[in-house]
């Protein structure tokens, strides 16, 4: 007879006190482990995707919108610009610029984005071969490795892309030659798992087809990219060589003098969390709102329960047992119940969060996982045991006063 | 085995209630008369060490309970003294079983199952382990009670008013225990009533006064 199980079984002996207070503190739990784990995967995920871009070059619009597209592919494209206004940023001996990666967006297919670039893709998110190789020539494309999962498709196999970013089976992109898969790569964590990845001609030649002999000879290289005067593409990311007063000024350049846009990530980036971060604040408050009820209600249990056990006090006092045992007892039962909240509530905080990320990838293409633990979870446990044990101090202390002789008495 | 001096308890706000001298030996047992208002109660919660006198002294085992720090005195009540009282009172989420093997948890002892075994047979409640207390009759759980007040073997056995909720025939049942178990323990028994039925089984008795000014007992 411990007073473990003893206090359990005051606890299960009052069913549905002990399931309320239990419902409500998980609820809480759960809520902050959900945006914890959010914030935490979004955070990784944006810091893997910055893979050292200093700038993103495009059409003139909303610069988040500019950097979400080109690095994040979550928003819309800005818009086009041509290779002509785009001729100095590819010059292989720019004073500032140490890589370019140019990006043609807009096509998909079956709901996952297809990106026109040159093999400088892979060195920037660090991209390695599962199978295959980079492509050699136009309308031929490599998939990132969650695509080729989803999509169950193997090198060799084609598919023909399709007009916009949704999946729709009227924009689909017909009579021109379908596009084979020459490499699947490695996970790597970035979006580019979630990317199919072509020449950059590739999408020029679905739209217009007349282009499509000519180039395919030439090296998928910026310097043949440059050649193309009469095209455009989506936008460039830039790699600084360093980050200094030049390259400030250079930014502002293109921003004032040109008809194009530069962003930068980091500043963009800073602006959506300043954002969304009020949300998130709310959504924690209220998480943290729902956590002191749910103390307060074991207080209100513990202590509502502590006047019908007024007896069962005194005559544990009778027994034997020390004021001090009975203190313990109940503050046990606090401890217990918020434990087990903690318990339940980061189950269904995990469980919840892969529920969420089911829809979040289909929508987004981006993977969250529910089955990630992660450090701060601990502090939670913390928390929780802190919050139970303050619950059951006043009905603990209550249940150490307990004037045995007055409570026998009036009991008879 | 008992004896005390000059016993007297003080409410606040009233006059003090004064007890006359008790000595009881190893297996001997005390019948305390009163009416009510006398203090009876008092008396059983001052020997057993539940509240402190404000005058005179009580031996048990040649200790002084009042020599004992608060938490030694739990531990010693639990250890030495087993209390009954008129309605039994159980710890209702644990069952029979369990609530016997609280009360030596809490003793701090560990519990001696063969012995318990054999004492819930004499007590004829061996069947009924496993069920919460609430399902017991009356006279059961007054007869589980008295298991819980003997598992430790205690040298002091304390009951108020034992036999007074039950019928003649759980009562008769109930005095016949306790005269025997205290005997086998060689503890001594000191039975609170105004139940006349028991004057007939234990002869040595002590009467108490009715005080002037009654307690709020």
């Amino acid at each position: 007879m411990n007073f473990f199980y003893l206090s359990r079984k005051n606890l299960s002996s009052k069913p549905l006190s002990t399931f309320l207070s239990l419902m409500l503190f998980a609820l809480g739990i759960s809520l902050i482990t959900i945006l914890l784990l959010l914030n935490d995967q979004f955070q990784k995920q944006f810091d893997k995707n910055l893979a050292g871009i200093d700038l993103v070059i495009g059409a003139k619009g909303s610069p988040l919108q500019l950097i979400l597209s080109g690095m994040y592919h979550l928003d819309a494209p800005t818009g086009n610009i041509p290779i002509t206004e785009i001729q100095p940023f590819l010059r292989k001996n720019h004073p500032l610029i140490g890589e370019v990666v140019p990006l043609s967006l807009g096509d998909s297919y079956k709901g996952f984005r297809i990106v026109g670039t040159t093999p400088d893709f892979f060195e920037l998110y660090k991209g390695a071969f599962q199978i295959g190789q980079v492509w050699t020539k136009p309308m031929q494309a490599v998939l990132g490795f969650a695509v080729a999962q989803k999509l169950n498709l193997k090198i060799g196999d084609t598919f023909q892309s399709s007009h916009g970013l949704k999946e729709d089976d009227d924009l689909i992109h017909d009579g021109h030659q379908p596009i084979q898969i020459v490499g699947i790569l490695k996970p790597s964590g970035t979006v580019m798992d979630q990317l199919l990845l072509t020449d950059f001609r590739t999408v020029w030649e679905v739209h217009n087809k007349q282009n499509s002999n000519s180039s395919s000879l030439e090296e998928s290289s910026i310097a043949t990219l440059a050649s193309f005067d009469d095209q455009s593409i989506t936008s460039l990311l830039v790699k600084l060589k360093s980050r200094n007063f030049q390259a400030l000024n250079f930014q502002r350049n293109i921003n004032e003098n040109t008809n194009l846009q530069a962003a930068t990530p980091a500043i963009e980036i800073n602006r959506l969390y300043a954002n969304i971060g009020l949300g998130i604040s709310l959504l924690r408050a209220l998480a943290i709102a729902i956590i002191l009820v749910s103390g307060i209600s074991i207080f209100v249990s513990l202590y509502n329960s502590l006047k019908d056990r007024k007896y069962e006090m005194a005559l544990m006092r009778v027994m034997g047992g020390s004021r001090f045992k009975l203190f313990k007892l109940i503050l046990l039962e606090g401890f217990t119940l918020a434990v087990l909240g903690w318990l339940l509530g980061v189950t269904i905080g995990h469980l919840g969060l892969e529920v969420i990320a089911n829809s979040l990838e289909s929508s987004y293409k981006y993977s969250i996982s529910g089955f990630i633990l992660i450090s701060e979870e601990w502090y939670i446990l913390w928390a929780s045991i802190l919050i139970g044990i303050l619950a059951s101090l006043v009905p603990a202390i209550g249940a150490a006063r307990t004037n045995i002789h007055q409570t026998l008495s009036e009991g008879k | 085995m008992l004896v005390t001096k000059d016993l007297c308890y003080q409410y606040s706000n009233s006059q003090p209630l004064c007890f006359p001298n008790l000595e009881c030996e190893k297996g001997g047992s005390i019948l305390i008369l009163g009416p009510s208002g006398s203090g009876k109660t008092t008396l059983l919660h001052l020997l057993g060490g539940l509240i402190r006198p404000t005058n005179g002294q009580i031996m048990l085992k040649n200790i002084d309970l009042a020599s004992l720090s608060d938490k030694n005195l739990d531990l010693f009540r639990g250890q030495n003294i087993g209390i009954i009282f008129q309605k039994p009172h159980f710890i209702r989420s644990l069952t029979v079983w369990e609530n016997l093997l609280l009360a030596a948890a809490l003793a701090g002892n560990k519990p001696n199952k063969k012995r318990i075994s054999s004492l819930l047979e004499r007590l004829n409640i061996v069947h009924k382990l496993h069920i919460l207390t609430d399902q017991l009759s009356l006279g059961e759980q007054q007869r589980v009670a008295i298991a819980r007040a003997l598992v430790n073997e205690p040298k002091l056995i304390l009951a108020d008013e034992p036999t007074s909720a039950l019928d003649d025939k759980n009562g008769a049942e109930v005095a016949e225990l306790l005269d025997e178990e205290s005997k086998r323990l060689e503890a001594a028994l000191l039975i609170v009533t105004h139940d006349n039925r028991l004057q007939t089984k234990f002869k040595k008795t002590i009467t108490l006064a009715p005080s002037e000014k009654s307690g709020n007992l």
